[in-house]
This record gives C-alpha cells, sequence and structure tokens, in this order.
C-alpha cells in the first residue's frame, strides 16, 4: 500500500510540474496573443476589416504585474477549474472549449490505444511462442514497416484511398452533420461511423511498438523454467503460452506503459487534424497557431493529466497482476 | 510513431571485443556483430544508403532545389525529374535528397544530445545515489508523463525563431527522459562492480568515474539509447514541420510534406511530392527500428538462438511436448 | 489456480472482444455513407452549405461587433443583421435595403433616409428609426460598436436624428460625397432593446441574436456546424429563397478541399490551387470558381522615406522591373491578374478616363529591365559588375519578407525577388514565421513587403487619399493602418483635387479631380502595384443555383463579406442546375 500511496504523490507532483511548465513556456518567449488572432485572417479578410487591430487592442490589452504575483494567482484559478478564457474564441471560456472537445478525443484514443495493445501484444505473443513461422515471419515485420511511418503519413494515405477513393469511411468530422449529439442510437452509430478510420490509423501507427516489445519479453520468458515446468506438465500449448508465459512477459510492457500512452496522444494530434475531428488534439494546432495561450496550456495541462490518470489505472492493474508488488 | 520500449532492451554491460578481420579490413568489433545480424544488417544498409545520398545530395541535385520553374509546374515523376515537380516547378528529387541532409542531421544531433543529457544524468544520478538520485528520477518520471508531442507544439509555438539549433535543443531537451531512466537502472547495476569500487577506492573524482568507468562499459546500451532518440527525433520534427510549426524556410522531409499539403497536392491525384519524402523518412526510420531490433537481438542470447525453445523443449521433454 | 483459470479467460474474452472489435471497425466499413439516389441526396441537401478552412471548433459567439474573427461573428452579419443601402464592392449601383430612398439636402451636408415599413425583429417587435439611431451612435456606448468613425479623431459626423418611426437625418461637418459607399456601407441595424442593456459588448456571446434579417433563427449548433433558419416572417416577400444556411467545419485546406469534391459543401472562399483539376474537373457541370478580380492591387510598398526609396526615378525602375504577368501566372496560379502601375483598372475600370494617363499605366507597368536599367544610370545610379550602386555609393539591396504559410505571396515574392537581382538589386525573400512576427514590420514597412489596400472601396478615391493624402500621412516608422498610408508618402499637390472630389456630388467634377490625381500618382510611384488579390469563391450548382458569378456580379462574392453578402444570401435559389 506504501508504494501506492508513494506513486499517487509522485502524481500530484508530476501535475505541479505541469503546470509550471505551462505558466513558465509563454513567458520565455516572445509574442503577443493579439498578432495571434489577426493571424487567422486572411489578406482579404484583413482588408475588409479595417481598424480590426484596434478592436483587438480594446479588448485583451491588460496590465503587467510581477512574475510571482502572476505565478499565484495562476495557480489559484487552475485550483478552481479557472483556466481564463479562449483568445482565439473570445469570450467563451477555456473549460467549455475543452469540455465540448476532450470527450471525443478521450473516445478515440481510448479506444485505439487500447485496441493497438491488445493486437500489438497479442500479435507479439503468438510471434515469439511460433518464432519463424508466419506471424513472426510476416505479420512482425509488416507492423514494423507501418509503424516506422509518422501517423500523420498513414493518416493522409487512409484519409485518400480508404475514406476518399474507395468511399469506405466517412473523411471528417465526429458524427454526421445532420445528427445531433445525444444518447441515441442514430448518434452512436454515426459516432461508431466516424470514428473508424481515425482509430485504425492510431493501430497502424503504434501497434508496432507492442509487438516488437511483446514478442522481445515473450521469448525471454518462454526460456524460464516454469515454462518449461508447464510444459512438462503437460498442459496445452496455448494455455501455456497465455497462463504461463504470457501473463507474465506482459508485466514489462505495461510499464512502459506512460511513454507509450504520451505517444499515442501525440499521434492523436494529428490524425484529429487530418479528419477534423473536433477534439483536443486539432484544438491544441489551432489554439497554438493562433497563439491562444489560455487554450493551449489547459489543453496540455488536461492532456498530461489523461496520461496520468492512464498510468494510475496501469498501475491498480499492475497490482493486481503482479504479485510482488502486494507482497512487499 | 512506434516506439520500441526501451525497458525490453537488455544489453550487455561489456563492450564487444576490439576488432575483427575480415578478409585484409579490419572491422570494429561492435559493427561485426551487427553485420552477422540479419536484422541489423538490413537496418544499417539503409541508414548508409540514406546517408551516403545525404552526403552526395549536391551532386545529384540541382543548385537550389526551392527555387521555382514556370515552365515545369506539377509534373509526375520522368527521367528529366525522377520524382516530378511541385506546384511551383520545384524538383521533388532534389529537395528529397538535400533535405535528407537536414532532417538526418537533425534527427541524429537532437538524438545525440537528448543522449548525453541522458546518460549524464542517468548514470551520475544512479552512481552518486541519495538525494540526487531521487530529484532526477523524479524529473525522468515527470517528463515521461507529460506527452511530448503537443509539449512540442505547445514550446515550438511559442518560439518565435525556430532554427536548426533551436529545434535541435527544444527535442532533445523533452525527449532525454526515454532513455534517461534505462541508462540510470543499468548504471545502478554496475556501481558496485569491482572496477568500480577500484576506482572509487584509488580516490578519482566521481565525474571521472562517471565518464571513464561507467559510461565506456556501457556503450553498446548508450549506442541503442541514441537509435531509439535518433528515430524518434526524425519523427517528431517531422510532426511538427508538417504542422508548421518547424523552420519552414528550410529544406527537409518534413518541409516537403507540409507544402504537399499546403497545395492539396495528395487530393488533386498529385502523389509525388508527399510519398517521396514520406517514403525517404518511413525508411530511415525503419532502418533505424531494424538496427535496434539487430542491437537486441545481438546482446540478447535468448532472441539470437532461433528456435531454441522447439529444440530445448524437445532435448528435454521429448516430442510429445513440443 | 481458480484464480489464474480466470485470468485465462480473460485473456481470451479480451482478445475474442478485441477482435470483434477491429472485425467491426473494417465490417461496416463498405456500410455506404449516403444512399447513390439523386433525389434523395437532394432532398437530404436541404441548406446551403459553406464552410472556410481551419476554423477551430465552434463555439457559440454571434456577436457581430467583436467575434469578427469568427466565422460565425462575420456572416451573422448579413444574415441576421441587415445594412441600411448596399453598395457592392466596386461601387456599383446602390441597392436599397432598410434604406428605401435617401436624399442629400442642406448644401450636401444632410443625408435623409426613408426606412422601410413593416420591417419586424425576431423577437416580434417593430424596427424603427430609433434602432437605427442607436445603431449609428452606439459608438457612444461602447467603442467596439463604432462603424462609422464616430468616435475616432476624424470624425464629420455632427448630428445623428430619428423624425419619426420610419425616417432618419445624418448631419455632416462638411459634405462627403464618400459617405454612403465609404462609411454608411459597413453599418449593420441591431435592436436597441436588446443592445442597450448589453453591459460590455465585448464579452457578450450574444448566443441568440434577435435580428431582422433574411435568417433569424439558429436552429442547430454543435462543434463541427451549425444551421441558421430562413425567417418566416421577413419583411421582404419571397426572400430568402432557401430554407436555411449551414456552416461545417474543416479543419485544414485538405479537408476543405475534400468537403467541396465530393459536393458536400456548396459554396466556399478558400484558396485552392489548381482550381480547375482539383475541382472543376470532378464535376464540370455543378462545379465553378468564381474568382472575382473587381478589388484593389497587392503592391510592393516600402519605406518612401528612405533612401533609397526616396527617389522617384529607383521606385518607378522597381515598377518596370518587375515581371507581372510570371507573378501573376506562377505566384497567384493565374488567379490575380497583372495590373498597371496604376492599379485601379479592375476595380474602378470607370474612372480612369484620360487616355494619356491610360498609356502611360500601361507603360510603366509593363516588364522592360533594359529601360529599369537605363532609367537607373539616368538618376545617378551605377553599376559595378552586375551590382547596382545607389548616387552614394552603396550597394542596393531590398529584401522582401513574407509569412512562410501564405503561399501564393512567396512564390510571388521569390519570382520579384529574382526580377530585381536581374537588374542589379541584391534581393532575396525573408520567410517570417507568422502574422507576429511579419505584421509589426511589415505595416510600418521597417522592410519592404506585398500589402493590400486598406482604402474605403466604394469608389477611387478612397485608394488614391490613402496612398496621396497628406491627411492620410503615416510618420515613418509608425503602422501605416488606419489610413492605409502604408509607404509614408504625401503630396501637397493632392490636397485640392481630394477635396474637390470629396465635396462635390457632381460625377464630371469628381472626374477631373480623379484625372489629376492619378496623374500625380503615376508621377509620384508611391507603391508598386502588382497583381489583383482575386476575390475568390468556388460553388455548386448541383443543388443551388443563382450564385454571384461574372454574368450577374452584384459585389464581394465571398459570403463573410458584409453587406454584398447580403444579396447573395437573399438571391441564392434553390434547385440544382447545370451551368452557371
Amino acid at each position: 500500500m506504501r508504494w501506492f500511496a508513494r506513486r499517487l504523490v509522485f502524481y500530484v507532483f508530476a501535475i505541479w510540474v505541469a503546470l509550471t511548465l505551462n505558466f513558465l513556456l509563454p513567458r520565455l518567449m516572445p509574442g503577443s496573443p493579439i498578432a495571434g488572432l489577426l493571424e487567422h485572417l486572411s489578406p482579404a479578410q484583413l482588408a475588409a476589416n479595417p481598424g480590426i487591430v484596434q478592436t483587438y487592442e480594446a479588448l485583451l490589452g491588460g496590465g503587467h504585474h510581477s512574475i510571482w504575483q502572476d505565478y499565484v494567482t495562476y495557480l489559484h484559478r487552475i485550483s478552481h477549474f479557472n483556466f481564463g478564457l479562449s483568445t482565439s474564441n473570445y469570450p467563451t471560456p477555456v473549460s467549455e472549449v475543452v469540455g465540448r472537445t476532450l470527450p471525443y478525443s478521450i473516445f478515440l484514443v481510448g479506444v485505439a490505444f487500447i485496441l493497438s495493445f491488445v493486437i500489438g501484444t497479442g500479435v507479439g505473443m503468438v510471434a515469439a511462442w511460433r518464432r519463424g513461422r508466419f506471424t513472426d515471419s510476416f505479420v512482425v515485420p509488416a507492423f514494423m514497416t507501418v509503424s516506422a511511418f509518422p501517423a500523420f503519413v498513414l493518416a493522409l494515405l487512409g484519409l485518400y484511398f480508404l475514406g476518399l477513393k474507395a468511399g469506405w469511411f466517412p473523411i471528417q468530422h465526429a458524427y454526421d452533420s445532420n445528427v445531433i449529439p445525444a444518447w441515441s442510437w442514430t448518434f452512436i452509430w454515426s459516432a461508431f461511423r466516424h470514428a473508424q478510420l481515425p482509430i485504425l490509423v492510431i493501430i497502424a501507427a503504434y501497434a508496432g511498438g507492442w509487438v516488437l516489445n511483446m514478442r522481445t519479453v515473450m521469448i525471454n520468458t518462454i526460456g524460464e523454467d516454469y515454462v518449461g515446468m508447464a510444459h512438462a506438465k503437460g498442459l496445452r500449448d496455448r494455455r501455456v503460452m497465455t497462463r504461463y508465459a504470457g501473463r507474465n512477459a506482459i508485466l514489462p510492457p505495461l510499464n512502459g506503459f506512460a511513454a507509450q500512452f504520451a505517444g499515442a496522444v501525440g499521434g492523436l494530434v494529428f490524425v484529429e487534424i487530418i479528419f477534423s475531428y473536433p477534439g483536443v488534439g486539432y484544438t491544441l494546432q489551432s489554439a497554438v497557431l493562433g497563439n491562444d495561450y489560455p487554450l493551449a496550456q489547459a489543453i496540455l495541462v488536461v492532456l498530461s493529466v489523461c496520461v496520468i490518470v492512464a498510468n494510475l489505472i496501469m498501475d491498480v492493474l499492475n497490482f493486481v497482476l503482479d504479485p510482488r508488488l502486494r507482497t512487499s | 510513431m512506434a516506439q520500441v520500449d526501451p525497458t525490453a532492451l537488455d544489453l550487455p554491460l561489456a563492450a564487444p571485443k576490439r576488432s575483427i578481420r575480415v578478409g585484409r579490413i579490419r572491422v570494429p568489433g561492435w559493427l561485426a556483430l551487427l553485420l552477422r545480424n540479419s536484422k541489423s544488417r538490413t537496418g544499417l544498409l539503409i541508414v548508409a544508403f540514406m546517408v551516403f545520398i545525404a552526403i552526395i545530395a549536391p551532386l545529384i541535385s540541382v543548385a537550389h532545389p526551392n527555387d521555382f520553374n514556370i515552365l515545369a509546374t506539377r509534373q509526375a515523376p520522368s527521367w528529366h525529374h525522377l520524382f516530378g515537380t511541385t506546384d511551383q516547378g520545384s524538383d521533388v528529387f532534389s529537395q528529397v535528397v538535400v533535405g535528407a541532409r537536414r532532417s538526418l542531421l537533425l534527427g541524429a544531433l537532437a538524438g545525440a544530445l537528448a543522449t548525453l543529457v541522458a546518460a549524464a544524468l542517468g548514470i551520475t544520478a544512479a552512481y552518486v545515489g541519495g538525494i540526487v538520485d531521487e530529484v532526477v528520477n523524479l524529473l525522468t518520471n515527470v517528463f515521461l508523463t507529460i506527452p511530448a508531442i503537443p509539449l512540442l507544439i505547445v514550446a515550438s509555438g511559442y518560439l518565435r525563431a525556430r532554427g536548426m539549433w533551436t529545434m535541435i535543443a527544444v527535442i532533445a531537451l523533452v525527449l532525454w527522459a526515454f532513455e534517461a531512466r534505462i541508462l540510470r537502472a543499468q548504471a545502478l547495476t554496475l556501481k558496485n562492480r569491482d572496477f568500480v569500487l577500484a576506482a572509487k577506492a584509488s580516490g578519482e573524482p566521481t565525474w571521472r568515474i562517471v565518464f571513464g568507468e561507467l559510461m565506456p562499459n556501457m556503450i553498446s546500451r548508450i549506442a541503442a539509447a541514441f537509435v531509439l532518440v535518433f528515430y524518434v527525433s526524425l519523427l517528431v520534427d517531422s510532426g511538427l514541420e508538417f504542422l508548421g510549426l518547424g523552420d519552414m524556410s528550410a529544406t527537409s522531409w518534413g518541409v516537403t510534406i507540409y507544402w504537399a499539403q499546403v497545395n492539396s497536392t495528395v487530393l488533386q491525384g498529385e502523389w509525388w511530392p508527399f510519398m517521396f519524402p514520406s517514403l525517404a523518412l518511413g525508411l530511415t526510420v525503419l532502418g533505424l527500428v531494424l538496427v535496434l531490433a539487430g542491437i537486441d537481438e545481438v546482446s540478447n542470447p535468448q532472441l539470437r538462438a532461433e528456435r531454441t525453445r522447439g529444440r530445448l523443449v524437445r532435448l528435454l521433454f521429448g516430442k510429445a511436448a513440443a | 489456480m481458480r484464480r489464474s483459470i480466470r485470468s485465462t479467460r480473460r485473456l481470451a474474452v479480451v482478445g475474442v472482444v478485441a477482435g470483434l472489435a477491429v472485425l467491426a471497425l473494417l465490417g461496416t466499413a463498405s456500410a455506404p455513407a449516403a444512399t447513390n439516389n439523386a433525389a434523395a441526396l437532394a432532398a437530404a441537401h436541404k441548406c446551403l452549405v459553406m464552410t472556410g478552412s481551419g476554423d477551430p471548433a465552434f463555439v457559440k459567439n454571434f456577436n457581430p461587433y467583436t467575434a469578427t474573427g469568427l466565422p460565425s461573428g462575420s456572416f451573422v452579419q448579413g444574415a441576421f443583421y441587415e445594412p441600411l443601402i448596399v453598395i457592392g464592392e466596386g461601387g456599383l449601383k446602390p441597392v436599397p435595403w432598410l434604406a428605401r430612398t435617401w436624399k442629400w439636402s442642406n448644401g450636401n451636408k444632410t443625408l435623409t433616409l426613408k426606412l422601410a415599413h413593416g420591417v419586424k425583429w425576431s423577437d416580434g417587435k417593430p424596427l424603427t428609426s430609433l434602432d437605427v439611431v442607436y445603431s449609428l451612435t452606439a459608438g457612444q456606448q461602447n467603442a467596439a460598436m463604432d462603424r462609422i468613425g464616430l468616435t475616432g479623431a476624424g470624425n464629420n459626423v455632427q448630428s445623428i436624428r430619428a423624425h419619426g418611426a420610419y425616417t432618419v437625418a445624418i448631419t455632416l461637418k462638411t459634405p462627403d460625397s464618400q459617405f454612403i459607399a465609404g462609411t454608411l456601407n459597413r453599418q449593420f441595424i441591431v435592436p436597441q432593446h436588446i443592445w442597450s442593456k448589453v453591459a460590455d459588448p465585448a464579452t457578450f456571446t450574444n448566443s441568440n441574436p434577435v435580428g431582422s434579417g433574411p435568417f433569424d433563427k439558429i436552429t442547430r449548433f454543435t462543434t463541427q456546424d451549425y444551421v441558421f433558419s430562413k425567417n418566416p416572417n421577413y419583411w421582404q416577400p419571397g426572400l430568402p429563397k432557401i430554407p436555411c444556411l449551414e456552416y461545417v467545419q474543416a479543419a485544414s485546406n485538405d479537408s476543405a478541399l475534400a468537403l467541396i469534391q465530393s459536393g458536400q459543401v456548396d459554396w466556399t472562399h478558400n484558396f485552392v490551387p489548381n482550381v480547375a483539376q482539383a475541382y472543376i474537373s470532378k464535376d464540370p457541370k455543378h462545379f465553378h470558381a468564381f474568382y472575382a478580380t473587381k478589388a484593389y492591387p497587392t503592391s510592393l510598398v516600402f519605406d518612401d522615406t528612405q533612401y533609397p526609396y526616396s527617389l522617384v526615378a529607383f521606385r518607378k525602375a522597381l515598377s518596370l522591373a518587375i515581371d507581372r504577368n510570371s507573378v501573376s501566372k506562377l505566384g497567384e496560379y493565374g488567379y490575380g491578374p497583372p495590373t498597371d502601375a496604376l492599379g485601379l483598372q479592375f476595380l474602378f475600370p470607370s474612372s480612369v478616363t484620360d487616355a494619356s494617363v491610360k498609356a502611360q499605366a500601361k507603360a510603366m507597368g509593363t516588364y522592360n529591365p533594359t529601360a529599369a536599367k537605363k532609367m537607373l544610370t539616368d538618376a545617378g545610379f551605377t553599376y559595378k559588375g552586375s551590382n547596382l550602386i545607389d548616387p552614394k555609393g552603396n550597394p542596393v539591396s531590398l529584401d522582401i519578407h513574407v509569412i512562410s504559410g501564405w503561399s501564393d505571396w512567396v512564390a510571388s515574392d521569390q519570382i520579384i525577388a529574382k526580377n530585381l537581382s536581374d537588374i542589379g538589386i541584391s534581393s532575396k525573400e525573408v520567410l517570417e514565421p507568422d502574422w507576429g512576427s511579419w505584421q509589426p514590420n511589415a505595416y510600418a514597412t521597417k522592410n519592404p513587403t506585398l500589402l493590400w489596400q486598406n482604402g474605403s472601396q466604394g469608389s477611387a478615391y478612397g485608394f488614391l487619399y490613402a496612398n496621396l493624402s497628406q491627411n492620410a500621412y503615416v510618420p515613418s516608422g509608425q503602422d501605416g493602418e488606419t489610413t492605409g498610408n502604408w509607404e509614408h508618402f504625401a503630396d501637397p499637390a493632392a490636397t485640392p483635387y481630394l477635396n474637390q472630389w470629396k465635396n462635390s456630388l457632381d460625377p464630371e467634377k469628381q472626374q477631373t479631380a480623379a484625372t489629376q490625381l492619378e496623374k500625380l500618382f503615376l508621377n509620384d510611384m508611391p507603391i508598386v502595384p502588382i497583381y489583383i488579390g482575386p476575390r475568390w469563391s468556388t460553388y455548386s450548382t448541383k443543388y443551388f443555383h443563382c450564385f454571384d458569378s461574372p454574368k450577374t456580379f452584384w459585389g464581394d462574392p465571398i459570403f463573410t463579406t458584409f453587406p454584398d453578402n447580403i444579396l447573395s444570401f437573399t438571391r441564392i435559389c434553390p434547385g440544382g442546375q447545370a451551368g452557371a
């Protein structure tokens, strides 16, 4: 239990560091949020709106305090979940923008990540168990090759070939535009259809890592005495693979969960942009390109918290799966 | 963006034999080992090819790969333009080969810097122990929970000048934690070995022990770390460029892909300005992943011995079990 | 033992579930997204669908004063809020709107507007002269609501009064022939009973706009699209012809292009490279691109107070040295036609009547590097090898700054830089990462750059005023945005002609002034007009027709340009039609 308490303390600390980093980043760099607002406008729009700079300055001009004062105010505000107003969606609160977009991202990355984990470790397990056979010689290299491409390349290829050319999948948005988000079957079906291609892309980009890791660890595990022992007992091959070797082999890759999940969250940004998926990843990019500090900061914090929560879940799972942790 | 998780890589601590003779050429031991493994051999060949192309780039490309040519816009690949031309008539082949220079250099340097930071921090922490170790460990773990790409997007969004060195520094600062954890764990197992204790007893300063004793003995592990961070940097950098958050006036794979996307070339059926740099990027990453997998196999007897299990099991328990 | 059996089962269950999930992902892939039946498609495609590119996820903000950076705040002007009079871009014939007739009196200082009768706000209250007076003077309540420069330093408005429920009189301090086209044109009318109660217009999101326009309800709003539905009680019977406007989100150029290629979106204003192949060729009968060239020129600007830009001969030589045809064809994909040295021939062709001015403008804007070199050497410039040396003995350099993401400008600048290098100027293009690093220096012309015109588009007066008037003059180093005097230049000789034009409503008097001003412009060459920045519009006649097109031109075809957009919103008609 002490182990668990230590983890919790660590997570709180990690959130604090993320918050502080967030606070410091924009203050270390030059640039003004007003300029960012204007960047969204094309030359034609700017020409059509003379005086727009003054309008924005009137809206956003603010006083200056010392950095420590700012920091205290900042922490105080964040602790009340007050992230301020989004400058690119002025005057909508950041929390509202994030609240509207986060559920879609969690759905997308959650499903895609769990699937790529299950598929990746499954393939890795089988490949290690039947070395040199079909899975090992063909499926593993295929996964490796596909995963060597950046997520945005895979996403664009998927959009073009599977979405536009073949017409199998919708290519934009989280649901059909004539559907109102609600707990209805129409909406769920529509959301499911629109999530298919993004999820497939994330799986293609990230399952390869799991495959390689699982295969390596599994091969090591297979050499262990207890696996040979299980065989000696005359247990069925598949049972030995899953119950003895697989169950133990899965622990080390689970420890790399943080890095993997954080990586997948990164890929989410690209996938959302390419599929116009209204999630936080896409919102993050537009916030950054529009110098919308409050929004970009809040999203980074929220994504960090997501990774931390995912880690927490993994810790619990680890705790259940690994007897050593419980006895120590 | 597959990441081979570093935890899975258990590498030998001792450096391999100094060199091996192949015919009349002396081949360094580590290279010979890697060349004997089919995976790393393929990987090394791919990477070497890319590096070779990058080196001879000025010889096989036009002088200014970003120059426009009104008479040759949007041409499909042909003998005249091997990889076709862009919307403005720039030669894609030239952009890809010249872009290889910057992409590879940036990835390698960012990888090297991140590895250096990771090695210095991780190994020192492990050796010194105590509060230093606690702090470094904490910092490493914190960095692992903040998603790297969103952090980089936000950081480079704030940057005004996004020159090569800035991007290298930013990427390295975000990615060092990947390896620091592993190198620290590795160093922990080393720190009580005789040669370290002997050096300590003879009164050598900490930095000498870290850099002079521990590091050379972990060189293969550090090399693997470098390969990993190298290709992650490549992917991350091209990703930032794809989002328009890199140095957009440079010539690199990510920048060519960015312009291909800005000009909506793929949707117009002009696949070449997008596919060729993407292929170059994917191939390089695949090469590095193969090298890494090879290092893994070379250093891990279990992985190396193909079908060992089958034979062993049969030997011990007879045919029925296999 | 029990436990591990369960965990085996769990593993098996997980495996099966994952397998099923993957099957589901792939298995439903071929389920058609929509039926192929054309009639059913048309029935489902009720609203006129529009999109932009790079829009953030939508938030409910329909404030027409402050949310102008968002599409929602832009075309709520025109859809919900109406203008008094519509003068389409380029000084087209005025179209009466809420003001049905108007008359100048009191020595051309008082403008009396007669308003339409029976106009109702969407909450049922009547729209009267009080609302119009309120809207015109709202700047006094909050500067953000000032549309006619009431709070600015150069305010020319004496008083605005209501006479009865349907008459409004605006009295100016001095006569201003540009008042309707240049000032009143931007004004939209909002309900006094709503807006006078808004404490802070800057933070008011106006999530349920009350307007008098052709659309009056937001019937759907999600992060990725929203719908404006038709006003059933609209005061102009039979209008609008379409049941609803829909705006959908597109994250990037690619997603916007995919949306128009598939016919899901009817109307956009994104820059589409190679529009003929990328868009029109996908359905030549229905897909159209109208790149309106009724616009001011995009010009090369620099600080005219700095040496050697202060030399007229140098500026004129630059004009001769730039190959405008190449810039237009390559940089702008042929969509933005090259201009002459004056740059008015597309937006205001009728304002250039003098034959000698026409000939001179043409000659001065025709690519001729030899003549450019001769002009320079005649003015005391010399050549050291192939490098140009100014009369003071320094090599001449001219680096053009541009934002790296503006692909057409980047391409154009590259050609210009090459042209200038050809006459010995050390010239290259400098890419800035974004607006923030480009804009301050560009707006103050601390470095040479391409820029658009900021003057009023009601008549050519706006252009000549911005570039020649002493009143518009912006000192060197300052931001030229307020008046559009980017180049920090004024010609005192222009003042009497500008006054003559402004004070007179007589077209003939205006024209004599115009000709004189045009001559002065060509004499001074304060900026170098290069090409027309077209007003992009792609539209599909698959489900709707009667779009703004070259044949039926009624103003700017862009749906966020007020007040021109209200003409499109009310004139576009339902039903597909082959051809424009």
